[in-house]
């Protein structure tokens, strides 16, 4: 047993996080099931009866569901670069942060990719992606490396959880039962904490840890590309790639910074989720907000500045606050001034603020996402002349918001689950540092 | 039922196709593009009479017009446009057959029946050379619809004096000319036909473009000159039709050539580039794909690899 | 005539309209024919044979046929051989009578709401004068919708046409977003087609029948093509608007003029609709010069919700 005492002390403070539900999480778990039932119910009719039950036409194609992908998936891109920047760079207060950032990565890339499904008119035919790839699509592109990225996050994220799965399969003082216990024992691969082990795990972390930092930023690209290859105003932009990379990563860590904070008040972290993690993550959140406005103002200001026609007639409907000029208020002010304020403020600098802030840009960064897919949708190149409004314009259906929703719904309670399986900090983690 | 429906797919497949076939191989078929059937009929048209007062009178009222076309070696090409009056237009009946009938003074003579294709037209070509001339000295013709149970019975009918177009292509460096000789017999052997409007058409894709024209002089002759820049078919064949329409009682003369005279196109179906738009990707685009999938797998596969010594390991 | 009558009177009209209109279709399986009426088998018919003889052949096999499928999946693709397809719209000749939007939709059984053929009310300009403008897919060269599908289901053939195989279609609609003419539509619910349509075997050529959650849009007819015959917008416009020929034989035509395109293209200075996109469209637009109409007149006559249609401009 080469788990030290205090390790197993520290298992035995988290340990009433994986051994019960307290009924609060019951009524919780309640609650997130009947949001999914609803989505299940739209989805039912959005199958039978078709795409029509959707607010999406013939101009509008996308709508809702695509927002909330690029929502998801940028989240969880954001996870995996951060999990694997903070490893790389053996930044010393990652550890109670890696694991949430792992978990986001998996729960936010399992529920980015349902939602183009939704999107798609016969998704009983996605294995044509495969009997017929088209390499020249960003589709193609963006299916293998999506494929790719979970494969890897989901390696990464177990790599880091073998330690502690052998710690939890040892520590006979956890009331569990016992396929838990099993399944600890199976999923530690035997692992005993031996020099050569901890030599190949180190390796193995460190390798997959500086691949998954590259593979993000490209594949948070290849997102973008599907807009940026189109010829539409407000998408075919040169500067999307690194744009929907850094949006991507701040609506990422805000997510995390949202969590941690929950976390640290439900499961009583607070020794362990400091201040100082909060403020750490809170100068993240500050750097990316200004990187994040410096791309929204250059991208704009071009578009304004040279005013071409099409990209006018999208940047009119922008600005004006008869059309989505009040949601673009919102959503600038509050993922980029208000992060910055709360941040830079060193009154208001507490873990509080900020994760309220960062909720806040989450949700700013979501009307983002709307803004970028609907309104150049409805500016097409030919004048629409049709009298049918909901082809003029684009209104979400009931549908679609519950299946949102039951997506929101779905990545909490995956979180849920996870908090329930494994600790939210990573015990074994702490032995290193206690050696030396 | 599944495979009842399939032996009709197959004998109906089998049947189109031959359909096909034989009406490509018929040598009537000189334009790939029927005339318009809502144009009027310029040729020596018989308008049916009135369908009389039958005792079903819920029928429609059909009408037949008959036109011909007289070539070179005594052949007459019929066609038969059959159309139906519905809401006060006229409107080309498909798929109904057409019987062609010469008259004789006493007697007449079925030659065939053939079917009406989606514009209402039915072609027949025959021979006349044994054909007898009517008392007056015309070649005498019918069409007759028999009627169905939604329409009435029409028909219609062509007298035509014998005509002939001689076609010959001349072709001299560059220039390319098309030499014509019209002339009808007489008694007096062939008499040529005089100020005559002649029109050279060249068989395109759709319809046919018209590349010359002119007049006959008193010999029935008239040179006509024939462009050099057209496109042909694969070996550069383009199908030549000189026409007289419609000219006093002869009704429609034609004569037809086929000459190498065109720029071939080539009918060959190659590999499409190698582009965006083609199901072939530039091979940077496969090269870079591969490379990164490639980079990335291998590290998985060094991850996984270790995995398994640490397993070993315990 | 009396009530009663007339009720039946118009059944049979119905009926035979679509004798006439030729909507007689096969099934995967099974010829339909269109006349209602079984023909008995062992009736023959009189067809001439290639080699000049007569030949009997069974009535049964010879039912006009129209939108089959008349190639394999996999000539769809490659294209007509020899062939390169393009289309002249002659804006000036343009009256928005809409009866190429009505033809094409009756000939792709399309309902009344889904118009693959658009006609807009364009005005450039706050100051310059507003135009009628029939819109078509343009069939690109350099397809922006070809480069972004996944699978292969939009593609672009030798004869440059585009085309789209709906068995194949997953329905993510990136070829909608990246169409900058909003040429193509998206079936967003299960189509409602008559049994007898609903079952015919989709081709790529036909683009028939509608299929829930694919994309689909104008494909030049190639199958009518193929007979020999102009699409039918080109002959449905009473203006002859539409000229549809092959660049190959350098030649188009609107059903009553035969023309050479780039004599046409030259003529009446012939362009391509925003050709600063890259697309090179395969359809040219002659400028609204010289009009027939005043466009005022596009307005009547018009049922009023497609007259709201163009309340912005007019
Ligand atoms: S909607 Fe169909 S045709 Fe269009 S890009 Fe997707 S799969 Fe291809």
């Amino acid at each position: 047993m080469k788990a030290s005492i205090s390790a197993n002390e520290r298992l035995k403070y988290f340990a009433p996080q994986i051994e019960k539900i307290s009924l609060g999480t019951k009524a919780w778990i309640a609650i997130l099931l009947l949001f999914i039932v609803a989505g299940g119910v739209a989805l039912y009719q959005q199958i039978a009866i078709g795409h029509v039950v959707t607010g999406m036409r013939d101009n509008v194609i996308w709508g809702l569901y695509i927002a909330n992908f690029i929502f998801f998936i940028g989240i969880s891109y954001a996870g995996a670069i951060l999990s694997g920047v903070l490893y790389v760079f053996k930044v010393p207060w990652r550890r109670p942060i890696v694991r949430i950032a792992g978990l986001v990565t998996i729960a936010a890339g399992l529920i980015g990719p349902i939602f183009i499904l939704l999107c798609i008119g016969r998704f009983d035919r996605m294995h044509h992606l495969f009997l017929y790839p088209r390499l020249q699509s960003p589709i193609t592109w963006d299916v293998m490396a999506i494929c790719t990225y979970l494969v890897g996050a989901i390696l990464y994220l177990y790599l880091t959880l073998i330690r502690d799965f052998s710690l939890y399969s040892d520590a006979e003082f956890l009331s569990i039962p016992s396929w838990k216990r099993k399944l600890y024992k199976t999923l530690s691969l035997g692992y005993k904490g031996t020099e050569v082990q901890k030599k190949q795990l180190k390796s193995a972390t460190k390798l997959l840890a500086i691949v998954m930092i590259p593979l993000v930023v490209i594949i948070s690209s290849v997102l973008s590309w599907i807009f940026g290859m189109t010829l539409r105003p407000g998408w075919h932009s040169s500067i999307f790639g690194p744009y929907f990379v850094i949006a991507s990563i701040l609506t990422g860590v805000g997510v995390i910074i949202v969590i941690m904070w929950t976390f640290r008040r439900l499961y009583n972290l607070k020794e362990y989720l400091t201040e100082k993690h909060f403020t750490y993550m809170g100068f993240i959140m500050l750097v990316l907000a200004a990187g994040y406005g410096y791309f929204s103002f250059s991208e704009y200001l071009t578009g304004w500045y040279g005013s071409e026609k099409w990209d006018s007639e999208v940047l009119s409907k922008l600005f004006d606050t008869s059309e989505y000029g009040w949601w673009f208020l919102f959503s600038n002010l509050f993922a980029i001034v208000l992060p910055i304020i709360v941040v830079a403020l060193p009154k208001l600098r507490k873990p509080g603020p900020i994760a309220f802030s960062a909720l806040l840009m989450v949700l700013a960064m979501w009307v983002k996402r709307y803004l970028i897919v609907v309104p150049t949708l409805e500016t097409p190149l030919l004048p629409v002349q049709d009298t049918r409004m909901e082809y003029v314009h684009y209104v979400a259906t009931w549908q679609e918001w519950a299946l949102t929703f039951a997506g929101i719904a779905t990545f909490l309670l995956i979180f849920i689950i996870s908090s329930k399986l494994v600790t939210i900090v990573p015990t074994s983690d702490y032995i290193d540092d206690e050696k030396a | 039922m599944v495979s009842k429906i399939n032996q009709l797919l197959t004998s109906f497949g089998k049947t189109v196709f031959a359909l096909l076939l034989i009406l490509w191989l018929t040598p009537s078929n000189l334009f790939a593009q029927d005339p318009p059937a809502k144009e009027e009929p310029t040729e020596e048209a018989a308008e049916a009479e009135e369908p009389e007062e039958a005792d079903e009178p819920e029928k429609f009222s059909s009408k037949m017009s008959l036109s011909t076309t007289q070539f070179l070696g005594d052949t007459v090409e019929l066609q038969g446009l059959l159309r139906a009056k519905m809401d006060k237009s006229w409107a080309a009946v498909p798929n109904e057959k057409v019987g062609f009938f010469a008259i004789g003074d006493e007697d007449e003579k079925a030659l065939g029946e053939v079917v009406t294709n989606a514009k209402g037209i039915a072609k027949f070509r025959i021979s006349t050379k044994a054909m007898a001339l009517n008392a007056d000295g015309y070649l005498a013709f019918a069409a007759r619809f028999a009627g169905n149970d939604e329409l009435e019975e029409s028909d219609g009918d062509a007298n035509i004096l014998r005509a002939s177009m001689k076609l010959t292509p001349v072709k001299e460096d560059s220039t390319i000319t098309i030499s014509l000789n019209v002339t009808a017999p007489s008694p007096e052997g062939e008499t040529p036909i005089a100020e005559a409007d002649v029109v050279v058409y060249v068989k395109r894709m759709v319809g046919r473009l018209k590349v010359g024209e002119g007049t006959t002089d008193e010999e029935g002759n008239v040179d006509i000159d024939f462009p050099t820049d057209l496109a042909g078919d694969d070996l550069g064949n383009l199908y030549i039709t000189a026409v007289i329409e419609d000219y006093e009682e002869y009704g429609n003369i034609a004569a037809t050539t086929i000459q190498a005279w065109g720029r071939p196109i080539s009918y060959e179906i190659s590999e499409l580039p190698k582009s965006l738009w083609s199901p072939h990707p530039p091979s940077w685009m496969v090269i870079t794909f591969f490379v990164l999938m490639a980079a990335v797998w291998g590290h998985y596969a060094i991850v996984l690899y270790k995995l398994s010594q640490l397993k070993k390991a315990s | 005539m009396q009530n009663s009558d007339n009720t039946h009177g118009n059944e049979r009209r119905d009926f035979i309209k679509l004798t006439v209109l030729g909507a007689a279709a096969a099934a995967c399986g099974s010829a339909i024919c269109s006349c209602g009426k079984k023909e008995e088998e062992g009736k023959k018919v009189k067809l001439l044979s290639p080699d000049g003889k007569l030949v009997e052949v069974d009535s049964k096999h010879l039912k006009p046929v129209h939108k089959t499928v008349g190639v394999s999946n996999e000539e769809a693709r490659h294209g007509i051989p020899g062939r390169k397809f393009v289309m002249v719209i002659d804006l000036a000749k343009c009256g928005n009578a809409r009866k190429c939007v009505t033809a094409c939709q009756k000939m792709h059984h399309l309902p009344e709401e889904k118009e693959w053929l658009q006609v807009k009310l364009m005005m450039d300009n706050p100051e310059s004068a507003p135009y009628w403008f029939p819109k078509t897919c343009f069939h690109c060269d350099n397809p922006p919708c070809v480069k972004v599908c996944p699978v292969d289901a939009t593609f672009k053939r030798q004869d440059g046409l585009v085309l789209i195989d709906s068995d194949r279609c997953i329905g993510c609609k990136f070829c909608m977003a990246a169409c900058p003419y909003s040429t193509r539509v998206f079936n967003w619910s299960e189509p409602d087609l008559p049994e007898e349509v609903a079952g015919l075997c989709y081709s790529p050529e036909t683009s028939v029948p509608s299929k829930v959650g694919t994309v689909e849009k104008c494909d030049f007819c190639p199958d009518m093509v193929r007979a020999g015959q102009l699409p039918d917008c080109v002959t449905a416009c009473p203006n002859g608007v539409f000229y549809f020929g092959d660049e190959n034989e350098d030649v188009v035509s609107n059903g009553e003029e035969t023309v050479r395109f780039s004599q046409l293209i030259k003529d009446k200075s012939g362009y391509r609709f925003m050709e600063d996109l890259g697309t090179q469209p395969r359809v040219w637009y002659l400028p609204p010069t010289d009009r027939l109409f005043p466009v005022e007149r596009g307005l009547d006559d018009l049922p009023e919700n497609i007259k709201n249609r163009f309340n912005d401009v007019m």
